[in-house]
């Protein structure tokens, strides 16, 4: 209260004040909110910063996860091999020499080497790597005498080692280091530059799982870089395991079955009754070891691979497009009973070609098959006997069927860079006489061998679908089961039974006494379709599908051999060797794969 | 004698503790703070030491001028000015330079900068010229003296160069004239001014970093020579006038009623202000335009001047609740904090107690702040509540830019935080302050 003035100049003094007080209240509890707001609310994420901000990692990469085939032998595993690093936190120059002298002699280096490693770290202030791949002998060695060792400490790098690498490669796929443009669609999960990822296959496909989580010294940087002490040491997790339902021994017939041919190949086959892929193998493959490697020995590899004319980086298997040929001659029989466009009777006459218009379609047999039934015209894949199936079908209605066994979608097998087939629902230009073409699987159709063993399959479970799969399960190191696949039943082709009954039954007088005869087994009755795809830039493709035994399936399977000639020749004698092998019969008629019984 | 003893009696048992409590644990805090963020220079004691002797001398400061009656100093205080304008003065020529400003009289043992008793000299001259004019003072010539004292002061400081302690000078007068009943439009008038000098040079150091494409076009590169180049400028000043001018005859023949004077007055206000940024615009260094630059548009240098404030909220907020104790922030013990024992001690505090330390502090400086509006309320003449307002309103002014500035929300000015800061001066300065406060307090029930 002021003693000098009236009442009204002070109270009118005060009013202006309090205003202005409340700007001051209400400033300052805008500041404690927003101090909340970045230590409470925010306070986690600007920690985690400051963490990185003061510590710096020497990262050690965690072992990848172990792939076992189904019966659980390793197809890939992770070995750690070792290095010595040196820490610059200890002071004491007299320590330091006889630390230099000590690991020259351990390590069998020229002293005056590790020492100007060591000084050059002491300068920097920096951890430096002062020799790696270390042998068991100087592990031990170093381990034993770590103690007088001042500053020097062990690291693991782990390496990855591929068995079989040839006739799995494709299916398991190789490594590489995460790059700008993988970062920039998978850094949310984790990834970060120089990481080793699976580039391709298996690898690539269940990488989140098999990479583990890395480890590494932490070391406590000031706002210079400068190493101030160490941290802590965190243990690299190894990623989890994966079994898959591949059969490590059908891999091998196959692989060399197709590599006997002397032609590049692929050979799918999946348990029909649940989804599982057995075999899952493109020929040629490629040395798997060698593709990935950290100090970077590889670059022979990839200017070999590149330039290998047979493409050993193709997969076949998923992502090679070829043309069905004759197997499509299964859509053609089943839309011309599904429609009664024939009997079983129906009768034409094969003289070896066939005029339309102005055209002359030929058929396989020069000769012609003469007079034949339905039966006869599947079972020795006679052309002419479908040309006239598919005029009376017509291209669109054939095309639909196809459509109907999904040749023309991925089979969304787990894996990744599966090709979808190409199937077009209408044809561009139709004459009336493409259908011709179509029906016996030429014309712009395309599909991979995994459709094809996808397709034997729909059919050996007479038109259930179920979704193929190649990992069994992850689990962890302590066994823990952590994902797994189960048959899942994806959708069904309903025909009538006595269509399945038919078309089973002419895939079986295929291989019993038809151009698929160079797969014929004792005592299993298998079910097949040759197929010889017409090829613009070289020699005809060699296709087989089949499933067996005919009537309680376990396995269906299709092969390509390509530019390998006549399906029935070339294709069907792997197709064989691998039916055998997965059945466990010995092939006896070893001759019947010298002889080419059609297409 | 006898009533000499009991005068001082009756001051100590009129003093407001509460000030004083809060005023010391503050300081106590800052010598703690100061310990924390200079450990890693590797001498943290000769830190600590002189943050205590200036502590020592403030509190010696502080007794001397309780003693003292206040309104002997408002009588003396333009003397007292004149005193401070000659510090000022032979800043110029005996100072000592620092990072290329004049600021500090090198003591021997200290370096003194007037710079900090200069505004509180300030306060005090501008009170006693308001208090005995506070019945003319909505006269707009009754202001012109008291811009005197303002110009002289920070026309000085400007010389040194020190932009950041002169920005303070311009709430603390702007309010008490307000306060003590200046015109309200008299005073907008004078903000106008004080936002004209210091807008064109930031405003021109904006347009050239972010859009100099602007510059390079014929009508932008005329306006921005008219921030450097004095007949540029005129040639603008007077179009802008005539334009005024021709505004105001057309509304006049409209027939709506606005005197002339109020145009000429926005005219005038607008040749001072361009005038005097010319002076500012030469005061402030490249870093200082840069960091009100970064504070508008961050994205411009995250490196530079962004990267104080975004490591000073990585610090605050990397506390959390309880903070990562006493002495282990990672931020300050690392020195990724910048000048983190003067301008952003704040962080440091965030770092290592946490959220229930900082809001600790805030609370003591809310407290601090309540008990000087007391002052102002219980003083017993207008000249002692002028004075206490005004150490309010520097107080205020340099909590909440400083706090603002380590959280992102105020441009990075240089500011210290009172009595936490590591400053000799400043520490001295506020315990002047505190003690001006207490012999305002404890007098106000003698006549």
């Amino acid at each position: 209260m002021w003693q000098k003035d009236s009442l009204i100049y002070y109270q009118d003094f005060i009013k202006k004040v309090e205003k202005w007080t409340y700007f001051f209240f209400a400033a300052l509890f805008f500041l404690i909110f927003y101090l909340f707001f970045i230590q409470i609310i925010k306070g986690d994420y600007y920690w985690k910063r400051s963490e990185k901000n003061r510590l710096y990692v020497i990262v050690e990469k965690s072992p990848r996860g172990t792939i076992f085939d189904s019966m659980d032998r390793v197809i890939a595993e992770s070995s750690l091999s070792h290095s010595v690093l040196f820490y610059p936190f200890s002071k004491s120059n007299s320590s330091i020499k006889e630390t230099s002298e000590r690991i020259s002699g351990i390590l069998k280096q020229p002293k005056s080497k590790i020492s100007g490693f060591m000084s050059e770290s002491i300068k920097s202030g920096k951890v430096v790597q002062i020799a790696k791949r270390l042998t068991r002998e100087q592990l031990f060695a170093i381990k034993e005498h770590q103690n007088s060792l001042h500053g020097i400490s062990i690291s693991g790098i782990s390496k990855r080692n591929y068995y079989g690498a040839l006739q799995n490669s494709h299916l398991i796929g190789y490594l590489g280091e995460a790059d700008q443009s993988f970062l920039r669609h998978y850094a949310h999960l984790g990834y970060k530059l120089g990481d080793v990822i699976g580039k391709s296959g298996v690898e690539n496909q269940y990488d989140l799982h098999l990479k583990g989580a890395d480890g590494g010294w932490q070391i406590e940087v000031d706002v210079l870089g400068k190493h101030k002490r160490f941290y802590n040491y965190l243990n690299p997790q190894k990623g989890n395991n994966v079994k898959l339902s591949i059969d490590w021994e059908l891999q091998k017939t196959a692989y060399d079955a197709i590599s006997q041919t002397g032609h590049p190949g692929a050979a799918v086959a999946i348990e029909a009754s649940s989804g599982r892929v057995l075999l899952f193998v493109s020929a040629p493959g490629f040395e798997s070891n060698l593709a990935f490697q950290q100090d970077e020995e590889s670059a022979g590899f990839w200017r070999d691979v590149c330039g290998d004319p047979k493409k050993p980086l193709l997969n076949r298997a998923v992502a090679g497009l070829y043309p069905p040929g004759s197997i499509f001659k299964i859509i053609t029989l089943i839309a011309a009973l599904k429609e009664g466009l024939v009997a079983e009777d129906t009768k034409f006459f094969c003289d070896g070609k066939f005029n339309f218009g102005d055209r002359t379609f030929k058929c396989w047999k020069k000769e012609g098959h003469r007079r034949m039934d339905l039966r006869g015209a599947f079972e020795n894949s006679c052309n002419v006997y479908f040309y006239q199936l598919g005029l009376k079908i017509g291209s669109e209605n054939l095309l639909r069927h196809a459509k109907i066994f999904n040749l023309d979608k991925k089979t969304s097998v787990d894996y990744p860079q599966e090709k979808s087939g190409n199937i077009p629902s209408k044809l561009t230009q139709d004459f009336g006489g493409e259908s011709i073409n179509l029906a016996i699987g030429q014309g712009p159709l395309l599909t991979t061998p995994f459709q094809l063993a996808h397709f034997a399959s729909i059919i050996a479970n007479r038109g259930k679908i179920m979704k193929p799969f190649i990992m069994d399960k992850v689990f962890s190191y302590d066994n823990e089961t952590i994902v797994s696949n189960s048959p899942l039943q994806v959708g069904e082709i309903t025909l009538e039974s006595s269509l399945w009954d038919k078309l089973i039954k002419y895939m079986r007088g295929v291989v019993d006494s038809g151009t698929g005869r160079a797969c014929y087994i004792e005592g299993v009755p298998v079910a097949g379709k040759t197929g010889t795809a017409q090829n613009p830039h070289g020699d005809d493709h060699a296709l087989f599908v089949c499933f067996a035994p005919e009537q309680e399936p376990r396995i269906a399977l299709a092969v390509l051999i390509e530019n390998g000639g006549s399906g029935g020749a070339v294709a069907a004698p792997v197709a064989k060797k691998i039916l055998s092998r997965y059945l466990e019969v010995t092939p006896t008629d070893t001759k019947a794969t010298s002889r080419d019984f059609g297409n | 004698m006898r009533t000499d003893e009991k005068k001082y009696e009756s001051i100590i048992s009129n003093i407001d503790w509460a000030l004083i409590g809060c005023a010391f644990v503050l300081s106590l805090v800052g010598l703690i703070a100061v310990y924390s963020t200079t450990l890693h220079t590797g001498e943290p004691a000769t830190f600590v030491f002189r943050q205590m002797l200036a502590l020592a001398i403030g509190l010696i400061f502080c007794i001397l001028i309780i003693m003292v009656n206040y309104q002997l100093l408002l009588g003396l205080s333009y003397y007292i000015y004149g005193i401070g304008i000659l510090l000022l003065v032979s800043l110029l020529f005996f100072g000592t330079q620092i990072r290329g400003t004049r600021a500090w009289f090198n003591l021997g043992f200290f370096y003194f900068q007037p710079v900090e008793i200069t505004k509180l000299i300030f306060i005090i001259a501008l009170s006693t010229y308001l208090s005995s004019n506070w019945k003319n003072i909505f006269r707009l010539n009754r202001l012109f003296f008291p811009m005197a004292l303002l110009f002289f002061n920070v026309g000085l400081i400007l010389l040194q160069p020190d932009f950041s302690s002169a920005i303070v000078y311009f709430p603390i007068f702007i309010l008490m004239i307000y306060f003590a009943g200046a015109n309200v439009w008299h005073t907008l008038h004078i903000v106008l001014f004080g936002v004209i000098s210091a807008g064109i040079p930031l405003l021109s150091t904006y347009i050239k970093i972010k859009h100099p494409a602007f510059i390079r076009t014929s009508v932008g590169g005329f306006f921005y020579r008219g921030s450097y180049d004095i007949n540029t400028a005129l040639i603008i000043l007077f179009s802008i006038s005539v334009l005024l001018l021709l505004i105001w005859w057309f509304i006049h023949k409209l027939k709506i009623k606005l005197p002339l004077v109020f145009i000429v007055g926005i005219i005038l206000v607008l040749f001072a202000g361009s005038f005097s940024s010319f002076v500012v615009s030469r005061s402030l260094k490249e870093y200082q335009r840069k960091r009100f630059i970064v504070f508008v548009a961050p994205e411009i240098d995250p490196l530079g001047a962004g990267y104080n404030i975004d490591q000073s909220k990585v610090a605050i907020g990397s506390g959390k609740f309880f903070g990562k104790g006493l002495f282990s922030g990672s931020q300050v013990g690392l020195g990724f904090l910048p000048e983190q024992h003067t301008d952003f001690i704040f962080s440091s505090i965030g770092e290592e107690v946490g959220f229930v330390g900082s809001s600790f502090i805030l609370a003591i400086y809310f407290l601090f702040i309540w008990r000087i509006l007391v002052i102002v309320k219980d003083s017993k003449d207008r000249g002692g509540s002028l004075v206490a307002i005004g150490i309010a309103v520097m107080f205020v002014f340099y909590l909440l830019i400083n706090v603002g500035m380590t959280l992102g929300l105020a441009p990075v000015t240089g500011l210290p935080l009172p009595f936490l800061s590591y400053g000799g001066s400043a520490i001295v300065s506020a315990w002047v302050a505190v003690g001006i406060l207490e012999s305002i307090y404890s007098r106000r029930f003698t006549y």
